[in-house]
């Protein structure tokens, strides 16, 4: 069980950032901690932190001026990890925890939605039902964000169904496709290009600013919808065209 | 002074209105973006007595035409991209009047690569997290009214400082002094240098670097790799958890050729990261465009 005393460390990332480093792997876990150390400086209003990327076991923590102390730095990042505490198990608790959200996610897996299921369907040898119902199955946590704005890596996907990414990615993907790339699983937030294999669609937003818009350390479950429910939740908010 | 505006009448190559970017949203997957040259942008502003991160226009190597219709306040600074008003010749790192009907043009790039025009005033442009820079991301969705176009019009309100003008302001540094070719750009060591062996790092600060010309706003690309001709096996070491970067961030991908991340790169990243470029360093790695040299110097 990790805690507090979990191996860590900070490094100087740059003249105006630091590293906080965990152990290296994809681990929720892990993660925990990241996410802790994050909304923990994050609630402070630390006048010195210009900006933070937590990441899957790092957190970077862009200052405001150069000349940092990096040992009062290691000072006041070990506090923070230690106040995670609970009890003699020395659990992270959470701060974490405490303010994690479930979402549920609707997902239309039919065409013209499931644009790569039949890749996903080649490379796991299952029937496409079987392959979406490994994706619903699971709850994912949202690790971070990146790659687009409010674009959230979920994990971890069950390894059957684990595609690697398209070699040649779309240049455009419609905003609300839901994709598979490895390990992670993920919801993109507009249009964009990208290389992930399309398995569906949502019709709700989950662009940055809408309520359902992802943070680290969200907990995901996608629930299959049909296409006629699909039209209707977009008309109901007033996304897109309607018939 | 009344509300001014201006029309876009050709949009040259890449025109988008930027201040200094929107930071604090990076854990949300947004660039921090905002102007490249951020000394060059100031000087811009500081002429027409503008703040100097006030929101401005930021071209690159193909400037915009721009037709005025009110009487304004402009500054030109940055990279010498041959600007004249009704085909009179402007002087760069300086402040001109114009007058309703004048058009601003630009031609032939002389030095640098990213040129600034300030307008005295408030330039209105709906902000996206507090910040008027064209999106690093998805700016079309983002910003949409930041990526200057043909048939566009900007409208400039008056502010208080807007009708003074620093001539104070001792520019004579730059007037005369040119970007050119060859820069030499500080270096600290970043979180996987210890992956590189002795002979790849003394390539990277030993060695000249040629900027590649798929180079953009998100970053500069080298042409030359620093692998060893015949390196070791050890494919560990490409093996990254995708994690934080942010502008400066030397990354080095298989191909062994850097790539200087610059302000509208992605929050995150999955290539080894060697080192990282100062603020600095990235105001002068925007005035160089492809062809020009770079050298890191490890500090």
């Amino acid at each position: 069980m990790l805690n507090a005393d979990s191996a860590w460390s900070v490094i100087p990332y740059g003249e105006r950032a630091l590293l906080v480093q965990f152990e290296s792997r994809i681990d929720p876990e892990i993660n925990d901690l990241v996410v802790h150390l994050f909304k923990a400086l994050k609630a402070s209003d630390d006048v010195e932190i210009e900006f933070m990327v937590p990441a899957y076991c790092s957190l970077t923590i862009g200052l405001r001026s150069t000349g940092f102390d990096l040992s009062d730095w290691k000072s006041r990042i070990a506090e923070r990890l230690q106040r995670g505490r609970a009890g003699r198990g020395g659990e992270v608790v959470a701060s974490a925890k405490d303010s994690r959200r479930l979402v549920e996610i609707p997902v239309c897996y039919e065409p013209p939605y499931s644009l790569d299921l039949d890749q996903v369907v080649a490379f796991s040898d299952l029937s496409a039902d079987a392959v979406i119902e490994r994706h619903l199955g699971t709850t994912y946590r949202v690790y971070m964000l990146g790659f687009l704005p409010g674009f959230a890596y979920l994990g971890s996907v069950e390894s059957v169904i684990a595609c690697p990414r398209k070699k040649q990615p779309r240049s455009l993907v419609p905003a609300g496709s839901v994709g598979i790339a490895d390990s992670q699983t993920g919801v993109y937030p507009c249009d964009a290009p990208g290389g992930w294999q399309i398995i569906g669609r949502t019709p709700i937003a989950m662009n940055l600013c809408d309520p359902e818009s992802l943070r680290p350390g969200d907990e995901v479950r996608f629930r299959r919808i049909d296409a006629s429910t699909f039209q209707a939740l977009r008309c109901q908010r007033g996304n897109g065209e309607c018939q | 002074m009344k509300v001014a505006s201006c029309t876009i009448i050709r949009g040259g190559m890449q025109t988008t209105i930027q201040d200094f970017g929107r930071t604090g949203f990076q854990d949300l997957g947004v660039p921090v973006g905002g102007v490249l040259d951020r000394q060059s942008a100031s000087i811009a502003n500081l002429l027409v007595g503008n703040e100097p991160q006030a929101p401005l226009i930021e071209t690159s190597i193909v400037g915009p035409s721009i037709e005025f219709h009110s009487v304004m306040r402009i500054g030109i600074a940055g990279a010498n991209l041959s600007a004249t008003l009704d085909d009179r010749p402007l002087k760069n790192w300086s402040t001109h009047e114009v007058q309703p009907g004048g058009v601003l043009r630009f031609g032939d790039r002389v030095d640098g690569c990213r040129a600034y025009l300030a307008i005295a005033g408030m330039i209105q442009v709906e902000p996206w997290l507090g910040s008027v820079s064209a999106c690093g991301s998805q700016a079309g969705i983002y910003t949409p009214k930041s990526i200057l176009k043909s048939g566009d019009v900007l409208t400039v309100e008056p502010t208080k400082t807007a009708n003074l003008c620093h001539r104070k302001l001792d520019i004579s540094l730059f007037e005369t002094a040119l970007f050119g070719n060859r820069v030499t750009v500080d270096v600290t060591v970043g979180p996987e240098f210890e992956r590189f062996s002795d002979k790849e790092r003394a390539n990277l600060f030993d060695c000249e670097f040629t900027i590649s010309p798929d180079s953009n706003r998100m970053g500069y690309r080298m042409n030359e790799s620093i692998l060893e001709a015949t390196p070791g096996t050890d494919s560990n070491r490409w093996k990254m958890i995708s994690t934080g970067v942010f502008p400066g961030v030397v990354q080095v991908p298989e191909s062994g050729t850097p790539i200087v991340l610059m302000r509208d790169a992605q929050t995150s990243g999955g290539y080894p990261r060697i080192g990282i470029v100062n603020d600095r360093g990235i105001d002068r790695l925007a005035q160089l465009s492809p062809g020009s040299r770079i050298r890191f110097r490890l500090v």
